[in-house]
């Protein structure tokens, strides 16, 4: 039957240029066909474009969904059909509730749209080609017969042309008897994406296939075994390729290339000289390749079944007839070349979609690393075009289609994602044959098997487990973010770079491959199995990682990298790599710093001697805790070493020798080890000294609940400070308060009651009253605890002026506020000055209600995600080490560093510090606040509703203030919807600018010369330096007594608490307000730098009030009244009263511009 | 306190050369005018930083070694309306750490005025200057004890102003005529003449002696704040009481039409019982009322606007996606960190 098919098709095929058309007039009249008849679906899968709930009138809602879809392709008459649409819509109020559903997908559409039309090929550029492959089919048909050549003549013949043959290893033995011959191809076919015109536009060239049948009559029929078929093939390639180096009129740059990676099967590649002759087709991005097959009557296929051995490689007759599945595979690969370009072909004829749903699914999967060659996982866009048409085919449950025609390419990418994603094509294959399989599934070793009627061969056999398992895991994140219907995932999807050895994983190293030649095991037997010996190496080291990690490791990608390409005139290289393998994990933040590996129990011998073997010297008796005595392995917490790195050192020096382990360089590692020697984010203890002051506020706690003895008692005591909830860059450590921050923020309220006066200004008052009697009350009971009263502000204000700071004789300090129930409404409607109410009134959730929310909530979140903590305070080391410390509020960093866990796709949730600061960073660098607000929904709560009115908020904020004036940054969290509250006014637009690009700077500087993966920790060290050459002035502070550590004595000292350089500044900021941004580190307190406000620098006219500092442009005086004369910032005087007010504080002042 | 003890030195070491018509330094060359305003150069002080520190250090860069010039902006005060010869200047731009003391050694410097001529100086507030509240003002604490009582000098927001209000007409007119002509060197901004003096006044006004005073504002005795709020709550009791007596008083009396009006006793709303609840609960009530998708027109409505809303978004989203093919945003391989 596929005889038959393959004559029909070739009449087309074979006159290249008059094919596409007629394959396209096809479609057309297959499109106008498909539109008439009722769309069929397939049971079970859930046909519903982007929610999953599936309503009565799904039907019919896909039914206008595939209308729609029809229309993609007549784009010009698209909005005409819309509006036709709505109006036919309008009849009935049930229709139009669905297409509510449909445009809100609508946007996507478009946007899958607007992708494929930039993603398309332009035709004019690829015309060129056809004219040379006709050109170049004639010139192969011109190819005189050889006769029946030996090894050493055939050699001698194809070396006269100053070529090799680019036999694979192992080469044919010297005394080989089998005889290699040239004949005229029985025929000529161009195959794959560019006949069937799915090819897109990237930067790498796509390969045009063209397909040369070899003669059966070349091969005898014992060919398969031990390399015979590979060997004659090579030497039918080197041939032609001989022949067209001697060509002149055919000027190509020549050279042999590994078809897919597969170190059996080279194949011929023509690149396209840039000599704007007639063959020059450089601008069509592509180069041709010249591919050697079979047909199928060549060999009897039950001989090549992968459960059948074809390579004879041992003494021992019974060792050796183990099966040769990959090398198997590769002959039928040849075999089946032709016939799956008409399977898919007949696929993308029946289905409207099928096209663009391959070139959806090979942007999916470049973004995800993944192509058909073996370095590329093996899963291209022939394999997921493959896996559709088998899915158009069958592949549910009895043999039910899982894609239906009349879906659009969206649906018919989503669901074969779907199926990915939830099928496991190691355990059972997708098959569609009607027989049961011809093989047991396990000679693929664990590896996935994809066969069906037409292509009877497993099309998955470059696959590897390592990278189906990732593969898999792709998908099911990419289903999963689809499936969620609030978000917005195009870019995610479709747009974003997600194959990243830097952002994508928690732990990534790059480890060395040792040479080949050394590797016995792989010489003897395992080269048979896998080719390459990158491979081969990275199945191994696969397996033992797969084994050690256990569920640590959620995810194990190990990726290498092999140039296919060598030339003509060259041995066939002994390594076509760098020498280097990359391992990227994706841990399990619940168990990857466990500390003890539990093997069988000593009883279970054999398995404990196995566990021994694998384990080395490191496996030991223990006894636990439940009376059970098992073999198991203990690792000891290192502060710059997690266990994870610890093992996998370990695990390759026992199983790969020491170089190998050696050679290990952990990504980010430099990072790693700076901030292991960090003495502010004190590594190892941080969480239990967070825990400890968490302890002493649960006293607190209850030293305030208890007090009975004032008229109010106190009803609740909230913690309101970043040491409260993990994110205080310094852990809270006992008796060392040494600044304000060392204090930690608690709200109270006191029991409702209707005494409260009326007047603002009197609550204050009467709250500062009760702060006295508490104090009072807290002396009474234990004389230990220290009190303070202290003043935040002057208390001829509406907003609270009064805390009390307590120190426990525990060592831990804590400010206490109280807020009263009415004040908020108080403040609100403040009639007197409504805005100084506004802004009261804001000051008031920011300190109060929403500090104490955020706390509660952000607490939660570090249980959690166990690396929000360690992450955000290392975010928060890299905001202050730029200065930026006056212009950003603190949650607005934990905002964002959380948003990092909450949303990780394309990624999963950072199981790593150092991976949640780089992914902040990257987010940083790209996030585009001018038109994207960040939104966070902590407990998924948020509905379509609220995301869009928060986005409905934004817009119009937006609108309001298109230049970012007042708003640059907007961050919306489920219990702060307005978007606004820590970021606005700081940080200003410029601000938020500086913030982007030192993210930027940050990502380049890791980048550039491989810094990232150096353990280097200057290199690391260097994204935390901030050029002061960026400042318009400098001044250098003197390092205070009282500051960073100086005489530590409990209680500390009033004046040593003193905050001066937090006073300076921000007396500075307010003297020249407007004029001036100063930046400062909280952290170091070394310098205060200022950039003027530009438009203060430029000359104008002189008025009284204008806000700063000014001096005539030009001194000449003579005129008596020169009303001309401008004026201009007198900086140098604005700087020197600075540095005046400053007085001791300041060590010297540098005015850089 | 060192301003008052420099201020006392000033007026005891100028007595004589008030007789004096011009300055020493003062030149022939008249100073720049800008729009009416005579612009008075002068010499900003030395840091601190500086001194103590080598001479041999000073390259040309250092910012510290070198004289920075300040600008005044002086003109006579003329209140509009009023006609009587004003003998008031109004002085512009003055540095931030302007103190009534830097004004009287200003003018006696370059007018040879002594300080008993100038009657006051008023600093005005700046119409755009914020509020500053870092410092709990004294005036709102009560009972402190003296100790706790410490000089932390005023310091003005950049680029305020000043009205000095001379004894007579004859002074300021003097002070007028001697700005008028350049000096030979700008005048320095200070307090007294003397070096030494500069430097402790500095050292107790600026600085960590600033903000170590400040510091020690905000923690006041329990007992002081006590006392404080004490007063204000009485204060607040009072006028409370009387205001609801004048209200008792006003629902009771009748108006000029003898008519009385009735109100409601000045009763609170409940704490806990925010208005915005109260809103919300009537709106609820009025929403009882009214039946939705009960005539056909409120169909026939709804299904219009629902329409147009589809239409709109349409559009929108058109809109969004050319907006986003302009940003060049759907070329996938293109990758933003290359």
């Amino acid at each position: 039957m596929a005889k038959r098919k393959r004559s029909e098709f070739k009449s087309a095929a074979t006159l290249t240029t008059g094919t596409r058309q007629l394959v396209n007039e096809e479609n057309e009249e297959l499109d106008r066909e498909e539109s008439r008849h009722p769309v069929e679906y397939s049971d079970g899968f859930d046909e519903d474009e982007d929610d999953g709930e599936q309503s009565d009138v799904s039907k019919q809602e896909s039914d206008t969904g595939n209308g729609l879809s029809a229309a993609d392709g007549k784009k010009s008459s698209k909005t005409s059909k819309m509006k036709v649409k709505v109006s036919q819509l309008a009849d009935d109020l049930h229709n139009l509730q669905e297409a509510v559903q449909l445009y809100k997908s609508n946007i996507f559409k478009m946007e899958i749209d607007e992708l494929l039309t930039e993603l398309k090929i332009d035709e004019d550029k690829t015309k060129p080609v056809d004219r040379i492959l006709h050109k170049l089919k004639e010139s192969i048909e011109k190819i005189e017969d050889s006769s029946e050549l030996l090894l050493s003549d055939a050699e001698k013949l194809i070396s006269k042309s100053g070529i090799s043959i680019p036999f694979p290893d192992p080469r044919p033995p010297k005394d080989a008897q089998y005889r290699f011959k040239y004949e005229s191809p029985s025929d000529y076919n161009l195959v794959g994406c560019y006949l069937l015109k799915t090819m897109i536009k990237s930067p790498e060239r796509f390969g045009v296939d063209v397909v040369l049948d070899m003669p059966k009559s070349i091969f005898h029929e014992k060919d398969t075994l031990n390399y015979r078929y590979f060997h004659k093939r090579a030497f039918y390639l080197a041939y032609i390729a001989a022949y067209l180096k001697s060509q002149k009129e055919l000027p190509f740059e020549l050279s042999y290339e590994l078809l897919n990676g597969d170190h059996l099967r080279p194949v011929l590649r023509l690149d396209s000289l840039k000599d704007g002759g007639e063959f020059d087709f450089h601008r069509a991005k592509c180069y041709i390749r010249i591919i050697p097959s079979i047909d199928q009557d060549v060999f009897t296929l039950t001989k090549v079944l992968p459960s059948r051995n074809c390579v004879r490689y041992m003494q021992n007759p019974a060792e050796s007839l183990n099966p040769t599945p990959y090398y198997n595979s590769s002959i039928l690969n040849d075999t089946y070349l032709f016939p799956s370009t008409v399977f898919l072909h007949k696929a993308a004829k029946s289905c409207d979609g099928f096209k663009d749903a391959i070139k959806l699914g090979e942007i999916w999967l470049r973004q995800r690393g993944f192509d058909s060659s073996v370095d590329g996982g093996g899963f291209g866009s022939w394999e997921w075009g493959i896996l559709m048409a088998t899915l158009l085919q069958g592949g549910g449950t009895r043999g039910s289609r899982i894609l239906s025609k009349g879906f659009s390419n969206y649906q018919l990418f989503k669901a074969t994602l779907n199926y990915l994603a939830s099928n496991d094509f190691t355990e059972t294959p997708v098959s569609i044959a009607k027989e049961p399989l011809a093989f047991d599934m396990g000679v693929f070793g664990g590896g996935p098997v994809l066969v069906n009627n037409d292509i009877n061969f497993n099309v998955l056999y470059r696959m590897s487990v390592s990278s189906y398992r990732r593969l898999r895991h792709e998908a099911s994140l990419t289903v999963t973010e689809l499936d969620d219907v609030k978000g917005d995932h195009f870019d995610s999807v479709f747009l974003d770079k997600v194959d990243s050895l830097i952002y994508q994983y928690d732990f990534a190293a790059l480890i060395k491959i040792p040479l080949s030649r050394d590797d016995k095991v792989y010489r003897e037997i395992g080269r048979v199995f896998n080719p390459s010996y990158y491979a081969y190496f990275a199945s191994k080291v696969y397996r033992i990682l797969h084994r050690g990690l256990g569920e640590r490791a959620s995810l194990i990608s190990i990726k290498f990298s092999e140039t296919s390409k060598w030339p003509l005139t060259a041995a066939r290289p002994s390594s076509l790599g760098d020498g280097t393998f990359t391992l990227g994990l994706i841990l399990d933040p619940e168990h990857s710093e466990r500390l003890i590996v539990h093997g069988p129990s000593a009883e279970k011998t054999a398995q404990a001697e196995e566990f021994r073997k694998f384990w080395g010297k490191k496996s030991e008796l223990r006894r636990f805790k439940d009376g059970s005595i098992i073999e198991s392995v203990l690792w000891e917490q290192h502060s710059e070493r997690s266990i994870v790195s610890q093992i996998i050192d370990y695990l390759l020096e026992r199983h790969f020798g020491e170089a190998t382990a050696k050679s290990m360089t952990i990504v980010g590692d430099g990072l790693a080890q700076m901030f292991a020697g960090d003495k502010e984010l004190g590594e190892g203890s941080a969480f239990t000294n967070f825990q400890k002051n968490l302890d002493e506020f649960e006293f607190l706690r209850k030293l305030l609940i208890d007090i009975n003895d004032l008229p109010l008692r106190v009803s609740s005591v909230m913690p309101a400070s970043q040491a409260l909830r993990y994110a205080s860059i310094r852990s809270p450590a006992e008796f060392s308060i040494t600044a304000v921050h060392d204090f930690s923020d608690v709200v109270i309220e006191l029991e409702t009651s209707s005494k409260w006066p009326d007047d603002l200004k009197a609550v204050q008052h009467s709250k500062a009253a009760f702060l006295i009697g508490i104090a009072e009350s807290i002396k009474n009971i234990d004389a230990a605890i220290l009190t303070q009263i202290g003043l935040d502000r002057d208390l001829a204000t509406i907003a609270n002026f009064s805390y009390l700071d307590i120190l426990l004789p525990s060592g831990y300090a804590f400010r206490v506020r109280i807020q009263t129930e009415r004040e908020a409404i108080m403040l609100r409607n403040y009639k007197p000055d409504q805005d100084l109410g506004r802004r009261a009134h804001r000051n008031f959730e920011r300190n109060f209600s929403l500090a104490a929310r955020h706390t509660t909530e952000f607490h939660t979140m570090c249980h959690r995600f166990p690396f929000l903590s360690p992450t955000v305070r290392r975010v928060k080391k890299w905001f202050h080490s730029h200065y930026l410390s006056p212009h950003i509020d603190d949650v607005l960093i934990e905002l964002v560093t959380l948003s990092m866990f909450l949303k990780p796709f394309p990624w999963t949730a950072p199981a790593s510090a150092t991976t949640g600061f780089l992914r902040t960073l990257y987010f940083l660098a790209h996030w585009d606040w001018r038109a994207e607000p960040l939104i966070l929904d902590v407990d998924n709560t948020l509905t379509i509703g609220d995301i869009q009115s928060i986005r409905d908020t934004f817009k119009s904020l937006r609108i309001n203030d298109p230049e970012c004036a007042q708003t640059a940054m907007f961050v919306a969290v489920n219990y702060e919807q307005s978007g606004t509250m820590w970021t606005s006014p700081n940080p200003s637009k410029v601000i938020a600018s500086r913030i982007t690009a030192l993210a930027r700077a940050s990502c380049g500087v890791l980048k550039t010369g491989n810094a990232i993966v150096s353990n280097d920790k200057s290199a690391a060290g260097r994204i935390f330096v901030s050029h002061l050459i960026d400042f318009d002035f400098i001044i250098h502070l003197k390092t205070m007594n009282g500051q960073a550590g100086h005489e530590l004595s409990y209680p500390p000292r009033m004046e040593s608490l003193c905050d001066y350089v937090g006073l300076y500044c921000d007396e500075l900021q307010t003297i020249f307000d407007g004029n001036v941004l100063l930046f400062r580190n909280v952290l170091k307190n070394d310098l205060i730098a200022g950039v003027w406000d530009p438009r203060i620098l430029t000359a104008r006219n002189w008025k009284v009030y204008l806000g700063y500092s000014a001096q005539p442009c030009s001194t000449e005086a003579a005129n008596a009244d020169n009303k001309n004369v401008l004026v201009k910032a007198n900086i140098f005087a604005m700087v020197r009263e600075m540095e005046r007010l400053g007085g001791d504080l300041v060590s010297k002042v540098e005015v850089l511009k | 306190m060192p301003t008052l003890h420099t201020s006392k030195m000033v007026e005891k070491t100028k007595p004589g050369s008030e007789k004096k018509t011009k300055s020493r330094f003062t030149s022939n060359t008249p100073t720049q005018v800008i729009n009416g305003y005579q612009v008075v150069p002068i010499q900003l002080p030395a840091p601190l930083s500086t001194i103590g520190r080598s001479r041999d250090s000073e390259d040309e860069d250092d910012f510290d070694q070198k004289p920075v010039v300040h600008y005044l902006y002086i003109r006579k005060h003329e209140t509009p309306g009023d006609n009587s010869p004003s003998r008031t200047l109004f002085v512009a731009n003055l540095p931030i750490d302007t103190t009534t003391l830097h004004i009287h050694v200003l003018f006696s410097t370059i007018a040879d005025i002594a300080p008993s001529h100038i009657e006051t100086v008023t600093f005005l507030p700046s119409p755009t200057g914020s509020s500053f509240q870092l410092i709990p003002s004294l005036s709102s604490l009560k009972g402190l004890q003296q100790n706790e009582i410490s000089q932390i000098r005023r310091i003005l927001p950049t680029c305020s102003a000043a009205h000095v209000v001379f004894a007579d007409i004859k002074a300021m007119n003097k002070a007028l005529g001697s700005l008028k002509f350049q000096q030979a060197t700008p005048p320095s901004w200070c307090l007294s003449d003397s070096v030494e003096q500069e430097i402790e006044d500095a050292k107790a006004m600026t600085g960590s002696a600033r903000y170590r005073a400040i510091h020690q504002r905000r923690y006041i005795s329990s007992s002081a704040l006590q006392v404080t709020i004490d007063n204000f709550m009485a204060a607040y009791n009072k006028a409370e009481i009387q205001r609801e007596r004048e209200a008792k008083r006003a629902r009771s009396m009748p108006d000029e039409d003898g008519f009385v009006t009735v109100s409601r006793s000045a009763g609170r709303t409940g704490v806990g019982i925010s208005s915005d609840a109260l809103k919300q609960e009537a709106k609820k009530r009025q929403k009882k009322g009214e039946l939705k998708d009960f005539y056909r027109f409120q169909i026939r409505d709804e299904k219009k606007t629902r329409m147009n809303e589809l239409l709109k978004n349409f559009k929108l989203d058109q809109e969004k996606i050319r907006e986003l093919k302009a940003k060049r945003k759907f070329k996938p391989f293109s990758n933003k960190l290359a």
